[in-house]
């Protein structure tokens, strides 16, 4: 959601909404939403959090931005790389080696498939039918 | 089919306003993928450009990386931008064949050829709707862009094969079977020179100034595809032109039944998954006019066991005239092997269930490069027979017929001539005799869409009033005319190049409109 229209619109009707309930009201409502955040707690993991269980936090890849921006693969080859190493790493996958297409080799942005803050994607099913597990 | 085609242009009629308006509800009143429309018309001047360049592309393949280097080499500043998140587009995964009239290769193999027999192929399979001119020009260029292919640019080309529909083999390939062995270096190559490549970042509309000459483009920066709400607006001023380079639209089942409405979702395509062509679109929202844009190609050597364009291709192309092609359920040819693309796919279609291909031990040993047939066998494509009995019992084939048609065809092979189907029969084509014997199955897939963009002799982009769009180039899939109704194998990227190159000299050399 665009971050004004939080501000403006939902917040002004929230707080409108809730006024109009009792106090007794008010907390099942809030009883209601304990599900809810249990629900978040059980969700899949991203590939973002994985990083953050090992201490790489957001100022690690991001810099100083205060927006979301892109990380390129040179940021992620500072610590997995350099990319010669993550080719042979992957050389024994079947039945390709995901890192080293006949097409792009391993000059791909790694957030092609291996997205942070979202499902990763296995970017070469959208030919082929490669039963990667991409991390 | 061809009654249709005899039909007048649709748009004739109209005049310029009266298509562009229509072109716009077109695109309000149907289902086109994506959200958004595919661009409005030109609108006020933006009040700052974010960027400026002399010359801008669109599309990273074969030809949008032609011309960026053409266009640099005119001294031009050049942006190339891409929306998909990796480059290449469809050039990066195709077959790596390029068609050359009078190559090194063939001259080494004793292989007779001309620029003239190649026109003559590329016109009679396209029908004679090939617009003379541009048909004429890839083929007198074809063996000059490759050579500037394999000398300046630095691509290795290592095999000469056949391609249905051409009379001779002239189809040089590339090192690694693959379009990546041209697109990598020529990506390299316009680094080195200078020029500036951004991925992620879609065209959405035209910008057209003064007298409807386009001076530049609304693009989404951060684009991530396929969301179409993705990325952050922005405005790049192209100083001298615009080359489109953006491909077909293969992928966009909606766009096209619009102009086939035969091709429905349920014949697959072998292209990227960006092949959907929004610059087309934005293009004729521009002003451009379009061109035989129902003609639209379905590769007939596709299997069904596995995805995409797969690794069949390059099997079933490399033997047809060295094997023979059965409908299953009577064990019978019915089609010629070496036909062009349309004819083969179309007579597939009309048998309704996939058929096989055949190829004996001689045949593939000879045809196929084996590092493609074992990717081939590996993921259950191409199987591996004993005998043509196991071979006819995989497919359910029944023996007899099946036995007695092979026995047919090779008494053709041996008198060099089919009587049944008059397929191709080469110099070195032998009787399928020897095991094992090695058969796929085939369903044809979309694979290229002929049409677009009108472009003349100097990749001009022509607008509806007839006349060049000023500033507005376009080269390789995206435009219409060069293949008429049916596209050789391995001519395009004879096309993306000869055609690449011209758009980046001529807007590389265009006088700056600001």
């Amino acid at each position: 959601m665009h971050p004004t229209y939080l501000k403006e619109r939902v917040s002004p009707m929230l707080s409108s909404f809730l006024k109009r309930f009792s106090a007794a009201s008010r907390l099942l409502l809030f009883a209601a939403l304990i599900p809810l955040s249990q629900a978040a707690t059980q969700a899949p993991t991203m590939t973002a959090d994985l990083h953050k269980a090992k201490g790489v936090t957001c100022v690690d890849c991001h810099g100083n931005a205060k927006k979301k921006t892109f990380v390129a693969a040179e940021r992620c080859l500072g610590c997995h790389g350099p990319a010669a190493d993550l080719v042979k790493k992957t050389a024994n996958v079947k039945p390709e080696n995901p890192h080293d297409s006949p097409h792009w080799g391993p000059q791909m942005e790694c957030n092609v498939c291996h997205r942070q803050h979202e499902k990763t994607v296995n970017w070469c099913n959208h030919c082929h039918a490669y039963g990667f597990k991409v991390p | 089919m061809s009654d249709a085609k005899k039909d007048l242009s649709r748009r004739g009629f109209l005049g310029a306003g009266g298509a562009a308006l229509l072109g716009g509800m077109v695109l309000g009143a149907l289902p086109l993928e994506g959200k958004e429309s595919a661009g409005a018309g030109p609108g006020p001047l933006p009040k700052k450009w974010d960027e400026t360049y002399d010359v801008v592309v669109v599309g990273t393949g074969f030809a949008g990386l032609s011309a960026a280097i053409e266009a640099r080499l005119a001294g031009a500043s050049v942006l190339v931008i891409d929306k998909m998140p990796v480059h290449g587009g469809n050039s990066i995964i195709n077959g790596g064949d390029f068609a050359a009239a009078g190559n090194s290769f063939q001259k080494e193999a004793g292989v007779q050829d001309s620029p003239e027999l190649m026109l003559k192929d590329m016109m009679k399979a396209g029908s004679y709707l090939n617009h003379p001119p541009l048909a004429r020009l890839v083929a007198e260029r074809s063996n000059e862009a490759l050579e500037w292919c394999k000398t300046y640019i630095g691509a290795k080309f290592t095999r000469l094969n056949f391609h249905g529909g051409h009379s001779v083999k002239r189809s040089v390939q590339t090192y690694n079977q693959s379009g990546s062995g041209l697109v990598n270096p020529l990506l390299d190559k316009a680094k080195s020179l200078g020029v500036k490549v951004v991925l992620r970042t879609k065209m959405t509309r035209l910008i057209a100034g003064k007298e409807g000459r386009i001076v530049g483009l609304e693009v989404r920066t951060g684009y991530k595809w396929p969301d179409e709400a993705s990325g952050t607006p922005g405005f790049i001023k192209a100083r001298r032109g615009l080359i489109l380079a953006a491909g077909g639209f293969s992928q966009n089942v909606a766009l096209r039944q619009i102009h086939d409405p035969r091709i429905t979702a349920k014949f697959e395509s072998t292209n990227h998954p960006g092949a959907t062509g929004e610059a087309i679109l934005a293009a004729c929202s521009a002003g451009a006019m379009d061109v035989q844009m129902d003609w639209i190609q379905l590769g007939p050597w596709t299997s069904p066991d596995e995805p995409g364009f797969g690794h069949g291709p390059q099997v079933c192309e490399r033997i047809v005239g060295y094997g023979l092609m059965v409908d299953p359920a009577n064990g019978k040819r019915f089609f010629k092997e070496t036909g062009n693309r349309k004819e083969r796919a179309d007579a597939i279609i009309a048998i309704g269930h996939p058929v096989i291909i055949v190829g004996d031990s001689y045949a593939i040993g000879k045809q196929v490069v084996p590092k493609v047939l074992g990717k081939a066998m590996e993921v259950g494509v191409v199987k591996k027979f004993d005998t043509l009995e196991a071979l006819a019992a995989e497919y359910q084939v029944p023996v007899q017929p099946f036995l007695e048609q092979v026995a047919r065809w090779n008494g053709f092979v041996q008198k060099a001539k089919d009587d049944d189907f008059d397929c191709k029969l080469f110099p070195d084509s032998k009787t399928t005799a020897t095991a094992p014997f090695y058969a796929m199955r085939l369903w044809p897939r979309v694979h290229h869409t002929m049409g677009g963009l009108v472009v003349n002799a100097e990749a001009q982009v022509i607008g509806f009033d007839m006349k060049p769009i000023k500033g507005l180039y376009a080269a390789g899939e995206i435009t219409g005319g060069v293949h008429g109704a049916v596209r050789l194998g391995s001519v395009a990227m004879a096309d993306c190049v000869v055609n690449g190159r011209i758009a980046g000299k001529n807007a590389g050399g265009e006088k700056a409109w600001s």
